[in-house]
């Protein structure tokens, strides 16, 4: 006979720390091979804009890496006020191409690494395919939760820069600040343990936090960022001419991000809106193209 | 009579491509039955988890008798090569065909004879091109494989008659073999039987018929 559910208890196996949840999913993932990359230097709104994943991810070339990438939403700011919403934040990404077969097994070993043993949690795989406007990327795949929270989005890419993926790679984005609020039972982010000597979450990023929700709500000066988006787009239109592909989607990032805080200070319409991430995505689509014959 | 039953395990399966997969399976299963004139004493059942798409078939003759057929071919008036295409497609001489008048004028006909085929060898003939039939909305590839799948397929148990129904879809070779663990897909058991099977995963909390899983999820949230 089925037996009852059970009722799962929240075990974690040791307290971890911000710092050392990062530092865990790097050796994890170094230890199964992955390149350990640092975060790219520019502003981006998740690790898949890194080109690591972005550039990576096309052409046939194998690839494995893993990172973490500070991801700036500038719409997502709430001056510090708000314990779950940031406009600064962490991912730990991984990618890797082509996807094993054993990719399930691999990710939730590394839950365990972490100290999330899966045999104790209600770990769930639920429905989330994925679509990039930006990138013209799409995937199929999950969000990953545990315990009823969501903790991971678990990706099969199969296009990316309006190009079809060939092998497929597999993207896993950990919300660091999430799994860690899971990991230490925390309700407000700024209450993580950023380490063991008692720096929080909050010592860390509030005033960044509350300093960057003015400037991208109240102050980012408009006309400039127009007149920077028009700069950027020449600029990486005239990359592409001469086939350079990442410094052209260097400057794809960064029109981006312009985009982003020109979206947070509500001086794009509805129209505009769309005209914008369609001169993005055709940047992006001509950058990947350049990659690929890099590649080949 | 014999038993078929196949279970196709994959990554998670998101429920309403689950549910169409289900009864696709079951229709394009039932069809091909009824094309082949293979009647079977009972229905064609299909169930499904996150995981496990299975179908199920009992009762199906070991072998089933193909009808004497007429065969039309060329017109009598037509070229010497349209003949022996003819003979050629249907693998005979010509001392095999004969004339006859229509209709439509006087045409060669071949009087295919009736034969008798086993299921076995009609599934294993079949199963592959059934399969590719399920149309998914929104399938994906995965890895280097060009298969088109909703999530990744990882295995293929197909059992018929207690032994392996030998095919490859795509990289896949299909086995008498599923993986127990579905998070770690581990621990491969080897099932001859649909009976085991079902019997096997309930005493391992995982009911196979969706339906009874909802009778059961349903009178433990009445309980509860």
């Amino acid at each position: 006979m089925v037996s009852k559910i059970k009722k799962k208890s929240k075990k974690i196996t040791s307290f971890i720390s911000f710092q050392d949840t990062i530092l865990n999913l790097q050796k994890y993932w170094s230890k199964k091979g992955c390149v350990i990359l640092q975060p790219y230097d520019l502003e981006v709104g998740a690790g898949t804009f890194h080109p690591a994943t972005t550039l990576r991810s096309l052409g046939p070339k194998p690839w494995k890496t893993a990172y973490v990438q500070p991801s700036r939403r500038p719409t997502d700011g709430r001056y510090g006020d708000n314990p779950n919403r940031l406009q600064h934040y962490y991912q730990f990404q991984v990618l890797i191409k082509p996807s094993p077969k054993e990719i399930k097994k691999l990710y939730l070993n590394s839950l365990t690494a972490i100290g999330i043993d899966h045999k104790d949690h209600d770990v769930r795989f639920v429905e989330d395919d994925w679509e990039s406007p930006t990138l013209g990327a799409a995937g199929l795949g999950w969000e990953v939760w545990c315990d009823g929270m969501e903790v991971t989005q678990f990706t099969y890419f199969q296009q990316m820069a309006g190009l079809e993926c060939n092998p497929i790679s597999v993207e896993i984005t950990y919300g660091l600040e999430r799994l860690c609020m899971f990991i230490q039972n925390k309700k407000n982010i700024f209450d993580l343990a950023w380490n063991n000597e008692g720096i929080l979450y909050r010592d860390v990023f509030h005033q960044s936090e509350k300093e960057f929700s003015a400037y991208n709500f109240d102050y980012a000066n408009t006309e400039n960022l127009f007149k920077i988006f028009d700069m950027l787009e020449s600029e990486a239109k005239s990359l592409i001419e001469k086939k350079i592909s990442l410094p052209a989607y260097d400057q794809c990032l960064k029109s981006s991000h312009v985009f982003n805080l020109l979206d947070a200070r509500g001086v794009i319409s509805v129209a505009q809106r769309a005209e914008y991430i369609a001169r993005i995505r055709d940047l992006t689509k001509e950058i990947g193209k350049i990659w690929i014959e890099s590649q080949n | 009579m014999s038993e078929f039953f196949l279970e196709l395990f994959s990554e998670e399966i998101p429920a309403n491509l689950q549910s169409n997969a289900r009864n696709e399976l079951k229709e394009i299963f039932q069809k091909f039955l009824d094309e082949n004139d293979i009647t079977i004493n009972s229905k064609v059942k299909s169930f499904s988890t996150p995981n496990r798409l299975v179908l199920y078939i009992d009762k199906i003759p070991k072998e089933i008798e193909k009808k004497s057929l007429e065969i039309r071919g060329p017109s009598v008036n037509s070229q010497d090569m349209a003949l022996q295409g003819f003979l050629k497609s249907n693998q005979i001489n010509k001392s095999q065909v004969y004339k006859k008048t229509t209709d439509k004028g006087e045409f060669f006909f071949f009087k295919k004879p009736s034969v008798k085929i086993s299921t076995h060898q009609l599934f294993r003939d079949n199963i592959k091109k059934l399969l590719a039939k399920i149309s998914w909305k929104k399938s994906m590839r995965w890895g280097e494989h060009n298969l088109y799948w909703g999530r990744p397929l990882k295995s293929i148990l197909a059992v018929f008659d207690k032994s392996i129904l030998d095919f490859n879809l795509n990289h896949l070779q299909s086995s008498n073999k599923t993986f127990v663990d579905k998070n770690l897909e581990e621990n491969l058991k080897k099932f001859t039987e649909f009976k085991n099977y079902e019997k096997f995963f309930k005493l391992n909390n995982i009911i196979i018929d969706q339906e009874l899983r909802k009778d059961f999820i349903i009178k433990e949230i009445i309980k509860a």
